[in-house]
């Protein structure tokens, strides 16, 4: 399963479209502070980080997912302008 | 993207993509993300972090020890020095429960006091400062699985209470929270230290120590077990050949080496040492003159001091005095000489002189203190 965290339900919504349009089903979205509860006793196959968190809520989020399985792989969205 | 992340998370894997995400680009870090997957799957089945390799006495106990207790709940402590591998008990411990939740695990010697609290039990939005949202525990996040507490032995006082609490009652409360949150986890823990002293010491609370080792497992050296060292080299070499593709060989002599060396670093030790050797001698044959010191430590060659002694007597031809001489006297004053000089050449700094003079550190230090000699400046 590929977990979309991501602040805006929107982007998260339009992002769970396009992966979903990739051939790649299963997939859900959280925010950062329930997303453990939503994916429960399901593995993690990949993480999708919103553009829209905060610094803190990112670094947390990957701690937390490290402790879980570094192994896996972290995707970070970048806002348009992003260098 | 933050260029601080990599930092922080040294560990993580991490793509980057930008809004408005175009398909081709998200298609692309799909298939990355695939061939990762599938390549470090591949890898994991090999790697001896999750199983525990070795044909001694001991490690076959511990193996049995282990499928023994992973049925149960039964809270573990597992005891060994640095680099025996607890953290893969642990693991193989929870592969075998069949706990379909994950294995997380914490360092609680490696996060500040202040910290560890809001790691393990979690916090609410406000708790303190920057603590802008909640977040759940390490606890919470080993629901249904398995949390691997390791040094346990360094966990300040203060957090040994509430960790307590929580095996007895088997709830957590997140830190600025009034709620109790029931966990089900198993909980395994692990220490270098020698735990009964530190209770006698008072820095380690007894409740606690008999709550944690309800099933004790305790792993001796490598050095008590030296059958275990060829096959981990086969394991780590093995891993080599699927990570770097290159391939390795050792020698009998470089095997018989490996055995006699005490691995004062354990299993860590001698896999870090496959992987020099690898970028040292890719598909090559190791042989005991590539093994660096201290493996091959000259303490263990009796003859070195005197092949080095008489080679530079040969080389400067002396002859014998017509009086005679006082042998010992005469090889003393020679060693203390070549010590001296070894240890002017490299500026005081005792191993570099060691390694010079082809021999151990610790044996230097004896001779530099039996000659009563004097560091040009004290580096080391």
């Amino acid at each position: 399963m590929i977990l979309v965290v991501n602040d805006g339900p929107e982007q998260a919504a339009n992002l769970k479209s396009l992966i979903e349009f990739m051939d790649t089903p299963e997939v859900l979205t959280a925010k950062p502070g329930d997303w453990r509860e939503r994916v429960g006793d399901q593995t993690i196959e990949a993480l999708f980080v919103g553009a829209d968190l905060s610094p803190t809520d990112v670094d947390e989020l990957l701690t937390d997912i490290g402790s879980i399985d570094p192994n896996i792989p972290i995707v970070m969205l970048t806002s348009g302008d992003a260098k | 993207m933050n260029p601080a992340m990599h930092t922080q998370h040294p560990w993580a894997r991490i793509h980057e993509l930008r809004y408005p995400v175009r398909l081709d680009e998200l298609g692309t870090v799909l298939e990355e993300i695939r061939a990762t997957r599938s390549r470090s799957g591949r890898n994991e089945r090999k790697q001896p972090e999750g199983r525990l390799v070795g044909k001694s006495a001991d490690m076959q106990a511990i193996r049995k020890l282990a499928e023994q207790v992973a049925p149960s709940m039964a809270t573990v402590l597992i005891t060994g020095e640095s680099g025996t591998g607890k953290e893969v008990v642990a693991k193989q411990i929870h592969e075998l429960s069949g706990r379909k939740g994950p294995f997380v695990a914490i360092n609680c010697g490696a996060i500040p006091d202040h910290l560890l609290e809001s790691e393990l039990f979690g916090h609410e939005r406000g708790a303190f400062t920057g603590a802008a949202s909640a977040r759940a525990g390490r606890f919470e996040l080993a629901k249904g699985g398995t949390f691997f507490l390791d040094e346990i032995g360094d966990m300040p006082p203060a957090m040994q209470v509430k960790l307590l609490r929580v095996l007895e009652e088997r709830v957590v409360e997140r830190v600025g929270g009034t709620k109790s949150i029931p966990v089900d986890v198993r909980i395994i823990a692990a220490t270098h230290r020698d735990l009964p002293a530190r209770i006698s010491m008072g820095k380690f609370r007894e409740d606690l120590f008999y709550r944690l080792s309800v099933f004790p497992i305790e792993i001796s050296p490598l050095r008590d077990r030296p059958e275990d060292v060829a096959p981990l080299c086969a394991e780590f070499i093995q891993r080599v050949r699927d990570e770097q593709e290159v391939d390795l060989f050792l020698s009998d002599r470089a095997m018989r080496r490996l055995e006699a060396y005490a691995w004062p670093g354990n299993v860590r030790e001698l896999a870090n040492l496959i992987e020099r050797l690898a970028v040292m001698k890719p598909g090559g044959i190791v042989d005991e003159t590539d093994l660096p010191w201290p493996v091959v430590d000259r303490q263990s060659e009796p003859d070195r001091d005197v092949e080095v002694l008489s080679s530079s007597l040969v080389s400067t031809s002396p002859s014998l005095p017509e009086a005679g001489l006082d042998l010992k006297a005469y090889l003393g004053n020679l060693e203390r000489d070549m010590i001296e000089s070894a240890l002017n050449e490299a500026e005081g700094v005792v191993q570099a002189a060691a390694e010079k003079l082809g021999i151990g550190r610790t044996t230097l230090v004896e001779k530099i203190r039996r000659y009563e000699l004097r560091k040009p400046q004290s580096q080391s």
